[in-house]
């Protein structure tokens, strides 16, 4: 029941950090699965969807590690004919060339900066929400979202244009 | 300078409603948070696979079957032993209650069972030592 009352926020904010690919549903089970297990440490103190929200930021943060000592392993190594390092491990997925290039943009960001974008305009929680999920303070939500749109303005510029026309 | 730079932040990105000053900044937020929205949908419904509930609760059953098959194992390997005291202490406790010594019916029902002496004064004072203990080493 908790599952598929959070299943597709949890898979929006898992997609938004980690980008499009096969690593998403896992990452998301892995944080369901990380809820049920840590649920006597849930103090109740925040909501429920915050608690889950955090677990899944963390556990995409993980992921995110785990990606960059493979390709410090694997890919920096390897002669410079491999894919480039940049991009998703795995967009192999069907998407439009509108959410590639947003994802794209999106990877761009450090991850402090998409976790707080993640939660606060994918997800569109409030600020103090995204202060609880993130333990961060709530002025350093606002600093990290203003620079992470600036950014994002200016990569998606293209894209926003098109939409507003 | 930090102070305002931390209100237009609030009144842009941290309200619902941006206030007249911030209405010009805060338009173009909600038509990215609109962009990346409808892109991150787009993605997230097609790294998902079907059956997301059903998978989970295959990899959630191994943990409840775990934690259940540890307390069943507690449980198993304590019962004889806490049978096994149980009888000793109704045995002793029987043993207690019907034993005749001098005290008799000086001594309360707990006091036969628990098998204690009668505290008096005679018996507060009492040292017991031997006559060995007396002499000097």
């Amino acid at each position: 029941m908790l599952v598929r009352l959070h299943q597709d926020a949890i898979a929006r904010v898992v997609t938004s950090m980690l980008g499009p690919g096969q690593e998403v549903d896992d990452v998301v089970q892995d944080a369901f699965v990380r809820c049920y297990e840590s649920l006597n440490k849930f103090r109740g103190t925040s909501a429920f969807g915050t608690y889950l929200h955090r677990i899944a930021i963390n556990k995409s943060l993980d992921a995110l590690r785990r990606r960059k000592r493979w390709r410090a392993r694997f890919v920096d190594h390897a002669p410079a004919t491999l894919p480039d390092s940049s991009r998703p491990l795995d967009m192999q997925i069907e998407i439009s060339d509108r959410a590639r290039l947003v994802h794209a943009a999106i990877a761009q960001l450090a991850p402090k900066y998409r976790a707080v974008v993640a939660l606060r305009l994918v997800e569109g929680l409030s600020t103090d929400e995204t202060a609880a999920a993130l333990g961060i303070k709530y002025g350093t939500v606002l600093s990290r979202l203003s620079r992470g749109t600036q950014k994002l303005r200016t990569l998606l510029q293209g894209v926003l244009n098109e939409e507003i026309n | 300078m930090k102070k305002r730079n931390f209100r237009r932040r609030r009144s842009v990105f941290g309200a619902d409603h941006p206030g007249p000053e911030t209405q010009e900044e805060w338009h173009p937020i909600q038509d990215l948070a609109f962009v990346l929205r409808a892109s991150v949908q787009e993605a997230s419904d097609q790294s998902v696979k079907p059956f997301l509930v059903e998978r989970i609760q295959r990899r959630l059953k191994p943990v409840a079957k775990a934690a259940d098959t540890r307390v069943q194992y507690i449980w198993q390997t304590l019962r004889p032993a806490g049978l096994a005291a149980l009888a000793i202490i109704g045995v002793l406790a029987t043993y207690n209650a019907t034993r005749w010594d001098t005290y008799g019916a000086q001594r309360t029902a707990i006091e036969r069972i628990l098998g204690l002496e009668p505290i008096t004064l005679t018996a507060s004072y009492a040292i017991e030592m031997e006559p060995s203990d007396l002499l000097e080493p």
